[in-house]
């Protein structure tokens, strides 16, 4: 045991030469790099933990903070990290641009679609070849279409691939274990038809959520979804035609990525990703500070003090789709009318709150983040008291009885949160009970309608990506079925389905303004801010590197990535 | 005693039964089920009330306590754990990896932290009330000071990143598995565990060894003429040792629980962080894995005390 | 067989204690000859045991010091003896065995290996061989089915069988002088005799020399030639046994005596114990240490302490006035 520390506290100082010494070279490099600043002469980066040698390939060592699933596939998928790995491995057939509008080619290269919105043409890219080998074409589309079909969507955790359930004929094939859904038609090796049995005019729109990537036909033939969930592919050899492959996996480690030489997108420059997939948020700034780590998404801000002391890092702070949001009980005998959710608004300074308590780290909002919140005349409810009580007098209601507030417990922002609300309610002459709940009881309270239409007026709320896409919104706006917001009225679902079946572009707008305008005058819930999360990249990443409000996008972006040598 | 080991052996599986009820029926109390943690808010959202149900029933949430409590106890009696959500995997598959690396901490720390506990509680012993003994007595209370999490960051802070000599966690470093790479990872982890067992054991050690010093067979001895040595180790720490093994025996499922913390600290991939995450992930079958495993362990363990006891002290008879 | 084995002189013997020094032996003085039995006797807490300690350079180091006096075992002396030489002495030439022998052996080990230790400790020998030797020791000392019993731990015995395996313990390396503090104390009173005489036997079929420790007068009556009565960490009267008992020159003897049933005195003639209490020996006295529980006291006992010197041929005590008590107990006898 002696002669092993020994031989290990040899070979630390072994290294810590070597560091020292690789040091001094790399420092030199550095002031060759256009410069704004004259002051370069101060010692560069922070020595990491692998000198860099001229003949090793780049690598990125990266983590997330957050679940990752375990698993490999569309039929898992629940987190960012889930996201990111998909979008790393698989390709969609299109896919989005940042502006969430914007329809891109992925593995198809054309598209067209119906009048109706039933039927969706695409022209497949030519020449792309699966990570095992076999060439991509109609039959893989085809395939992962009846797949989904068989493994029915009821199966799935997470996030549920349910616009292929649109397709038509799918559901027949729920309980088979070989086939293709009627609504599917291979023209050719690169041309397919897909047939929805109702029109849906941002069905294609959906098709660049994660789950809905391709996979190849040989992997999943036969099988039911048990098997499928212990195959090869889902635990831990995945195929797809990503622009990356995937090395190893070691389990409650990290994922170790191979850039695939063959992407059709070109051959990322990154050649080797590692992606940790369970570092203990205490773990991270010990990482950061040995120089383990070269980009960390979503960790602990408390440590930005700590890591802007290390000269090779800069903290970033990163808009992302996740937002918070007030959810009202619309049902309730107060809350139901909207004149009291907007003296809400009034009431409470948002702008001030994410100024001073969040530090800014935030951008204001006053629409949800999938709409453009900066068309029509959409009310931003500045803070003004006077209207709050001017809207809570026009309401004319009792003021006396106590409002009831959900509260996560042990989530900082709700405890600092609710405090304010409560103050900025009180001032304006209402009264205000915190109902500090557990997790599950949280949970259980909020998503479950009660028949009580007292238990609670308003919720705090983190939601995920929320509205990363408008037609979203048409699940959360359910009024036949409330789940999610207890807005009763039909107006919004309508609009939506009318949104459905438009294929126009232009009339698309005047629809989406419509829908504006309704949830901004009515207030079924209300995002004041989206969450911005605390990131550390390495000032080795250069070129192209950009992090992304969604994972999606930011995952997408890899293949562009540069890691300086 | 092979009959008494036997009866020990079937009170252990009542034990272990009862044990498991008890959590079985404290999980199924607590507000909130697998479902609540595996549907994101937006996956909830796109769900009705009755698909919500559906999913509850597809993962048998909707069952009776009986119902569930008789299907899951049938299977674990028939040797199957069941899956894990959380982990995606088989849970007898996720153990079979995770107890190996858990054990591995556990058995280097008892290792280590016995014998550095033993041997300084018997310095403290021999050189009682010398400045020797001053310093081996004061440094337990310092380390019983700090929480185990507070010492795993400092060890962290200045081993790792400040001298930048062992690594700041995992099991291994990337693309590295070399067994050297697996004993750096391991010193720091282990070190936290066996200086906490170590604190306990050098306390417990001295009492006891002052205690044998001075009975009459100590004086016995040494009017016989034998060695100072041999009074010490062969007279004296026999005796000394045995409420050392209690001691032992008592603390394991401490050692455990302290696992759990250093293996979340020092990201490593055992059962203490896997516990963390199905806990957190409400993976029912997970826990109830994780809590047969400790279970079943803390009982073998008390065995193994109990034999080794009666091994070491003649005077006891397995009853 | 005259010649002076032990010697012991002036004993002093001086403890620290949380209640401050204490002398708890203040001049002890005997001699054992070569084969010779003596009995030293004194209430606990008189520094008898601790004056075997003492010899055996026992005595807890932190604590214990000895101030005065010597120990002259053959002619050389003990008292700050090397630690090698001493440690050659214990169990070998002089072996102990102590009041309670549950407690005094080994709980987790063997007879056997706490036999087969002593032997190895004092000479080369086979571990067969040493075995074989600890079960003739057994034999000798009268455990029945040696053979089994040697492989026995201490609680599998019973408490004479137990103190007859210290016996054997203390004889295996053949020492010339055996130390027995209170042998007998801790056994039940049926056992007792077997015990003593025991230890007498093998006293004389060895040739050995014995020191018998006992607070219990009555014990030594027939087993020890000599005997030294102390009182306070002094001795305070010796001589032969059978003079000794037979005409005590020290009233504290003849208290012990009077106190002690016999069956050769009438039934009516009452027990008489000491009155008083034994003194604190962490203090200094001035005067006859026995002087305030003593009925003989004149004057002179209280300032001045009476030397342990010649009353008669082999025979000393530490009294100012020692002739009559004698006479007294003659008359008490009728």
């Amino acid at each position: 045991m002696q002669r092993v520390i020994r031989k290990g506290l040899a070979v630390g100082l072994a290294a810590a030469l070597a560091l020292t010494l690789s040091s001094i070279s790399p420092a030199g490099a550095a002031t060759k790099k256009p410069v704004a600043k004259p002051a370069a002469k101060k010692p560069a980066a922070k020595p990491a933990a692998k000198p860099a040698a001229p003949a090793t390939p780049t690598v990125l060592r990266m983590t997330r903070m957050g679940d990752w699933s375990n698993a490999f596939g569309p039929s898992r998928n629940s987190s960012g990290t889930d996201h990111l790995v998909n979008f790393l491995l698989f390709n969609n057939l299109v896919k989005i641009a940042k502006d969430e509008k914007t329809i891109l080619p992925d593995l198809a290269t054309k598209w067209t679609i119906s009048k109706d919105a039933k039927k969706i043409t695409f022209e497949l890219r030519k020449g792309v070849k699966f990570s095992d080998g076999s060439t991509f074409d109609s039959e893989d589309v085809a395939e992962t279409v009846g797949f989904n079909c068989r493994m029915n969507v009821k199966n799935y955790i997470g996030y549920a691939p349910a616009l292929w359930e649109a397709v038509d004929g799918c559901a027949e094939l729920n309980t088979k274990l070989t086939g293709i859904p009627s609504g599917v038609k291979v023209i050719d090796a690169y041309n397919i038809e897909i047939n929805l049995t109702k029109g849906n005019a941002v069905w294609l729109r959906g098709m660049t959520d994660a789950v809905y990537s391709i996979i190849p036909k040989e992997v999943h033939s036969g099988l039911t979804f048990k098997e499928w969930a212990g195959s090869d592919f889902v635990v831990d050899q995945p195929v797809g035609t990503g622009p990356y492959t995937l090395k190893k996996f070691k389990r409650n480690a990290y994922l170790e990525f191979d850039a695939n030489p063959n992407y059709f997108g070109g051959k990322p420059k990154i050649d080797k990703i590692f992606l940790y997939t369970a570092v203990a948020q205490t773990n991270v700034l010990p990482m950061l500070q040995k120089g383990e780590l070269d980009l960390a998404i979503d960790v602990d801000a408390t440590m930005e003090e700590q890591v802007d002391k290390l000269s090779g890092y800069t903290s970033t702070w990163n808009n992302t789709t996740g937002s918070r949001y007030f959810q009202f009980r619309d049902d309730h005998p107060t809350f139901g009318d909207k004149r009291v959710r907007q003296a809400f608004l009034y009431a409470f300074d948002y702008r001030s709150y994410l100024k001073n308590v969040l530090k800014g780290r935030g951008g204001v909002r006053w629409m949800f983040p999938s709409f453009d919140q900066n068309r029509g005349n959409l009310e931003k409810y500045e803070y003004d008291p006077a209207k709050a009580k001017a809207l809570l007098k026009a309401w004319g209601g009792d003021l006396s009885k106590p409002y009831k507030i959900n509260v996560l417990a042990g989530d900082p922002g709700d405890a600092t949160m609710s405090v304010a609300v409560k103050q900025a309610l009180e001032a304006v002459g209402m009264k205000v009970e915190l109902n500090v709940l557990e997790n599950a009881a949280w949970a259980n309270e909020t998503r479950i309608v009660k028949a009580d239409k007292d238990t609670w007026a308003l919720t705090f709320n983190g939601g995920g990506a929320l509205g990363l896409a408008t037609w979203k919104g048409f699940s959360v706006f359910n009024c036949v079925t409330p789940i999610f917001s207890f807005y009763a009225k039909c107006d919004i679902p309508e609009l939506y389905a009318k949104l459905m079946l438009e294929t126009d572009p232009a009339e698309q707008d005047k629809i989406e303004d419509a829908l504006a305008k309704i949830i901004n005058d009515e207030v079924p819930f209300y995002i004041p801010w989206t969450r911005q999360t605390y990131n550390v990249v390495s000032k080795k990443l250069g070129g192209t590197f950009a992090l992304y409000p969604n994972d999606r996008d930011s995952s997408m972006g890899v293949v562009g990535w540069e890691m300086a040598k | 005693m092979f009959t008494q080991i036997l009866r020990r052996i079937a009170t252990g599986f009542v034990v272990l039964w009862v044990t498991l009820t008890v959590v079985f029926l404290g999980l199924d109390f607590a507000p909130g089920d697998e479902l609540d943690v595996l549907l994101s808010a937006e996956a909830a959202a796109s769900l009705t009330p009755d698909e919500m149900a559906a999913k509850r029933a597809e993962l048998g949430l909707d069952r009776a306590f009986p119902i569930k409590y008789g299907i899951w106890l049938k299977k674990v009696v028939t040797g199957d754990l069941g899956y894990s959500t959380s982990e995606d995997n088989d849970i007898a598959e996720v153990l079979k990896v995770t107890v190996g690396n858990t054990a591995m901490l556990i058995f280097s720390a008892l290792f280590f932290g016995i014998i550095i506990g033993v041997f300084f509680g018997i310095l403290a012993a021999i050189k009682e009330n010398t400045w020797v003994d001053y310093v081996i007595g004061s440094i337990p209370i310092f380390i019983a000071g700090i929480p185990g999490f507070i010492l795993s960051l400092g060890l962290i802070y200045t081993v790792s990143v400040k001298m930048n000599l062992l690594p700041s966690g995992y099991m291994h470093s990337l693309t590295d598995e070399s067994f050297l790479d697996l004993v750096k990872h391991m010193i720091l982890p282990v070190s936290v565990l066996s200086l906490v067992l170590a604190a306990q054991l050098v306390r417990y050690t001295r009492a006891s060894m002052l205690d044998v010093l001075s009975s009459e067979f100590i004086i016995a001895a040494k009017a016989k003429g034998i060695s100072n040595r041999r009074v010490t180790y062969n007279h004296a720490f026999k005796n000394a040792l045995l409420p050392v093994i209690s001691v032992v025996g008592l603390h394991l499922p401490e050692i455990i629980a302290g696992a759990v913390i250093t293996e979340t600290v020092f990201t490593w991939p055992g059962m203490g962080s896997l516990a963390v995450r199905a806990a957190g992930g409400r993976d029912v079958p997970m826990v109830m894995g994780i809590v047969i495993v400790v279970a079943v362990t803390v009982i073998i363990s008390n065995l193994i005390t109990d034999i080794a006891y009666t091994l070491a002290d003649p005077r006891v008879r397995l009853g | 067989m005259s010649k002076p084995l032990l010697e012991v002189s002036d004993l002093q013997v001086e403890f620290n204690s949380r209640q401050g020094r204490v002398t708890a032996v203040r001049g002890l003085t005997y001699t054992i000859n070569e084969g010779q039995s003596m009995a030293l006797v004194g209430e606990s807490g008189s520094g008898k045991s601790v004056s075997a300690l003492a010899i055996l350079g026992l005595l807890p180091k932190k604590t214990a010091k000895i101030t005065a006096g010597s120990i002259k075992f053959r002619g050389e002396e003990l008292i700050g003896a090397p630690e090698k030489s001493m440690r050659k002495l214990r169990g070998g030439s002089i072996a102990m065995i102590f009041q309670d022998p549950l407690s005094s052996l080994n709980p987790v080990l063997t007879i056997s290996e706490q036999i087969v230790e002593q032997i190895k400790a004092h000479e080369k020998i086979e571990g067969k061989k040493a075995q074989e030797r600890a079960i003739e020791l057994l034999d000798m000392v009268g455990i029945p089915s040696a053979r089994e019993r040697v492989k026995q731990y201490p609680h599998q015995l019973s408490g004479g069988m137990r103190q007859r395996a210290m016996i054997a313990m203390a004889l295996s390396a053949r020492p010339s002088l055996l130390l027995a503090d209170e042998p007998t104390t801790a056994l039940d009173v049926t056992i007792q005799a077997q015990i003593l005489e025991l230890l007498t036997n093998i006293q004389k079929d060895l040739g050995m020399s014995l020191l018998l420790i006992t607070h219990d007068l009555g014990v030594v009556a027939g087993f020890t030639e000599k005997l030294t009565v102390m009182y306070a960490g002094k001795a305070v009267e010796q001589g032969a046994t059978a003079e000794v008992l037979g005409n005590p020159n020290h009233p504290y003897t003849l208290g012990l005596l009077r106190s002690i049933p016999r069956l050769d005195r009438p039934r009516t003639s009452e027990l008489r114990p000491i009155q008083g209490v034994a003194p604190d020996m962490s203090k200094v006295s001035v005067g006859c240490a026995f002087q305030p529980r003593c009925e003989y006291a004149q004057s002179k006992c209280a300032s001045e302490s009476p030397l342990f010197s010649t009353i008669s041929k082999d025979r000393y005590a530490a009294c100012w006035y020692p002739q009559d008590h004698a006479l007294q107990d003659e008359s008490l006898s009728k």
